[in-house]
Parts: structure tokens; C-alpha cells; sequence
């Protein structure tokens, strides 16, 4: 596993869980009505605490997106000034493998789960296209797919 | 006395993808409410937010336990479903296609290898523990 990318990961799941914390106390502490705030009710904080999580998923997939641009860069790859996520991916998959057998790409491949990435990706383009319906894995699993996939990266 | 089983309609109108193992899984779970009292619904009572998070809805009578329901998008044949409490918990089943069983996970940490023979009274006392 790499540190330098656990510990960023770790470090926004981290506020993630914080912030579930402190909305959880609230939604225990009342169940309806709240000062300054007559809308409040424990459903909208189960909901904002739902919105937090897709929040803190679309800030995971940024941040290791941002580690492969940066890998790719590193490494002299031409990537162009706004990448797909998806080429970036596949990129950096592509960069990493680079000098290794047909074997050991295909062992390495499914140790980092490339398509457990690029799940995540549609989940993201799915929210950001507002389709009606999306849901992200929690956040302590994207952290894991994006942990197990930077795994071996430097 | 027959029950309505709630399996939504979206599973059947994607293309190309196979949720027959998301549809069995429900069934199982959802059988299991029954017998146990749970009411089982699509969630629309719940608010906007919520609801377009949620599949189906279990709730105990004169409880305030919930358990929503959630199965996300795949591509391939690798399923995933959200299970949300009411106490703020997430457990997520994940499909493992070669032994055909749904693990358990905690935060990518998992449970329990196979869902079924685990059993949901289990998943209900770890979801409501205090």
C-alpha cells in the first residue's frame, strides 16, 4: 500500500466522519424542531448526512485524480490540459505496466481492480450529469478501491 | 397470505446488465421482513432526499427502526448493495460472482462471506445494537 496516498485518503474520510459525528448528535438531540430553525427535522439531517457522503466520495475521486495527473506528469506522459478521467485511469494503469509481461500486467491489473475505479468514475459522472438516481459506495469502501489501486503506484 | 414483493422497475430497463442477483437477494430479504413483521415499501414516504437514495424501505410497526435499501449501478457482473439504517449505519453486500454468494462489509471490512447463510436476524441485532 502507498502511505503518501493512504494517508490523503485517510485524511478526507477522517473530516467524513466527523462531520457524520456531529450530525448524528443533532439528529438524536431533537426530534423536531430546533432553535432558529422551525424546518428542522431528523429526516433532512439523515438526508444531509447522505449528501455529506456523496460529497466526501466526489472529493475522494477528485483527490486521486489528482495523483494520477500528477503520476503522469512525473513520468513525461502527454496527457493535454483537461483529461478525461477515464484516460487517466487507463493512462496511468498503462504507464505503471510499462515493461512488464503479459502475466504480470494481467496479475497486476487485478490487484489495484482497475474496474472497480472505473466504477466509481460512471457513479461520479452519473451524479455530475444529475441523473436521477445515483448512488456512491460508502465512503470507507472508495477509500478502499482507491487505496488498493494506488497501492503499488509511487 | 401472499405478499408484494418490491423489486424495482429500473433493474429490468438496464441494458446489457443482469440483476438477477440483486433481485434474488431482495427477495430473500424482503421474505425474511415479512415473517418478521417488517413493512416493506419503495420509499416514496420518505423525504426527497432519502427516497431517491432508497430501492425499498423496511420498518419495524411502532419503531422507529428503518432499514433503506440501495442497489447501485454496475456495469459488469459485480453487484453492490447500500444498507442504511435509521441509527446512521452502513453495511454494504457485495456480489461474488464465481461462488455466487453476497458478502457483508462494514466500511470495506468484511462480515460475513455468505449474506444468506448468515442470516438478516443476525444483520438487524448488529444494525440496532445499542
Amino acid at each position: 500500500m502507498s502511505a503518501r496516498h493512504n494517508a490523503a485518503f485517510e485524511l478526507v474520510r477522517l473530516e467524513h466522519d466527523s462531520v457524520v459525528s456531529g450530525l448524528a448528535l443533532l439528529s438524536k438531540s431533537k426530534k423536531s424542531g430546533a432553535p432558529g430553525n422551525p424546518n428542522f427535522s431528523r429526516d433532512r439531517v439523515e438526508a444531509g448526512i447522505a449528501s455529506a457522503g456523496d460529497a466526501y466520495a466526489l472529493l475522494l475521486i477528485a483527490v486521486g485524480e489528482g495523483f494520477m495527473r500528477e503520476y503522469l506528469v512525473l513520468a513525461g506522459v502527454r496527457i493535454g490540459e483537461e483529461p478525461k478521467l477515464s484516460s487517466l485511469i487507463d493512462q496511468s494503469v498503462k504507464q505503471l505496466c510499462d515493461g512488464m509481461s503479459k502475466q504480470q500486467k494481467r496479475a497486476q491489473r487485478n490487484m489495484i481492480d482497475v474496474p472497480a475505479v472505473h466504477s466509481l468514475r460512471q457513479n461520479r459522472n452519473d451524479y455530475a450529469h444529475g441523473h436521477e438516481r445515483n448512488v456512491f459506495p460508502s465512503i470507507g469502501k472508495v477509500e478502499s478501491i482507491l487505496g488498493k489501486f494506488f497501492g503499488p503506484f509511487p | 397470505m401472499p405478499h408484494d414483493y418490491i423489486i424495482p422497475a429500473w433493474l429490468d430497463q438496464a441494458q446489457g446488465v443482469d440483476y438477477t442477483p440483486e433481485k434474488q437477494i431482495l427477495t430473500n430479504l424482503e421474505t425474511w421482513a415479512f415473517e418478521k413483521g417488517w413493512e416493506v415499501t419503495n420509499g416514496s414516504t420518505l423525504p426527497f432526499d432519502l427516497s431517491q437514495r432508497t430501492d425499498v424501505m423496511l420498518k419495524k410497526p411502532n419503531s422507529d427502526r428503518r432499514i433503506r435499501v440501495a442497489i447501485l449501478r454496475k456495469k459488469g457482473n459485480r453487484g453492490s448493495i447500500r444498507l442504511d439504517t435509521s441509527n446512521l449505519r452502513t453495511f454494504e453486500l457485495v456480489y461474488r460472482p464465481r461462488a455466487k454468494k453476497w458478502r457483508l462489509e462494514v466500511s470495506a471490512v468484511p462480515l460475513a462471506e455468505d449474506m444468506q447463510a448468515w442470516g438478516w436476524d443476525r444483520l438487524a441485532d448488529l444494525a440496532f445494537k445499542p
